[in-house]
């Protein structure tokens, strides 16, 4: 009875062995990850004085879309650019 | 009030990104979405008029490429009418850019772009993005920005910022998926 209560431990702390690998793992992954992207570019003065013009509202506002809904923005976009180049010029007196 | 046909070629200039990805989807060709197209899909906020893709130099995706096109009279945008363009794999297997305009829009083709190289060396730069119903490739972000600067044209600073600003802002927010 003791050895089989003792190999059930063993097996127990085998098991726990290859959760606590897993675990590990896990968190290297994800460590590895997090560096990955907050790894930065190298800052180019002329594109960091054009960043301060950027209007982020506009930015964050499209981060919330969807990609098929950006593009549905784009296109719409487009119309309305084409429509404004093909404006005719109403007379004073219309 | 505008007559329909007036209207009609209101709209011709407008690049229908949907039709152009569906018909290079359909058609099975391999190609990677990249510039302003790319960059819209990131969250981009910039206006653009064409579809820049790379597409994979095989003789099998060149001629698929070349029969997909066909229909839709391809031609050099720019270019003086009445060229003696065809457009045709051997077409296609002597250049390797093309900036066309099809009847469904402005459609750039690239087999290689500066700092960025081939469809192969910027495959695993990319990601599948479900763009209307088509899954396609899209290069990632920050090699998006390493191709533009790579490129170091004036015009793109600003756009260069734009998706900078646009990598850090998507880090904070958690963008919605399709």
């Amino acid at each position: 009875m003791e050895a089989v209560d003792e190999c059930a431990k063993l097996r127990g702390g085998a098991r726990l062995q290859i959760g606590m690998k897993r675990v590990k793992k896990k968190r290297w992954n994800e460590r590895t990850r997090r560096i990955r992207n907050t790894r930065t570019l190298p800052t180019d003065p002329v594109i960091e004085a054009y960043k301060k013009d950027i209007d982020r509202t506009l930015l964050r506002q499209s981060l919330k879309l969807s990609v098929t809904e950006r593009f549905e923005e784009l296109m719409e976009l487009q119309r309305f650019a084409e429509a404004l180049r093909n404006a005719p010029t109403v007379p004073e007196n219309d | 009030m505008r007559k329909p046909c007036e209207t009609l070629r209101l709209y011709q200039k407008m690049t229908d990104f949907r039709a152009l990805l569906e018909l290079l989807k359909t058609n099975g060709i391999e190609f990677i979405v990249i510039g302003g197209a790319a960059a819209t899909a990131h969250g981009s906020a910039r206006l653009t008029r064409d579809l820049d893709v790379v597409y994979r130099r095989t003789p099998k995706n060149i001629q698929r490429l070349a029969d997909a096109l066909a229909i839709h009279k391809p031609y050099l945008r720019g270019a003086p009418p009445r060229l003696p363009f065809q457009w045709n794999s051997q077409t296609i297997e002597r250049g390797l850019n093309f900036t066309l305009e099809t009847d469904l829009g402005n459609l750039d083709l690239f087999g290689e772009v500066t700092g960025g190289g081939n469809y192969e060396q910027l495959l695993p730069h990319s990601e599948s993005r479900r763009i209307y119903d088509v899954v396609c490739r899209c290069l990632k972000l920050r090699r998006l920005i390493e191709v533009k600067r790579a490129a170091g044209r004036p015009r793109d600073l600003e756009a260069v910022a734009e998706l900078e600003a646009l990598l850090e802002e998507s880090r904070r927010a958690t963008p919605k998926k399709d």
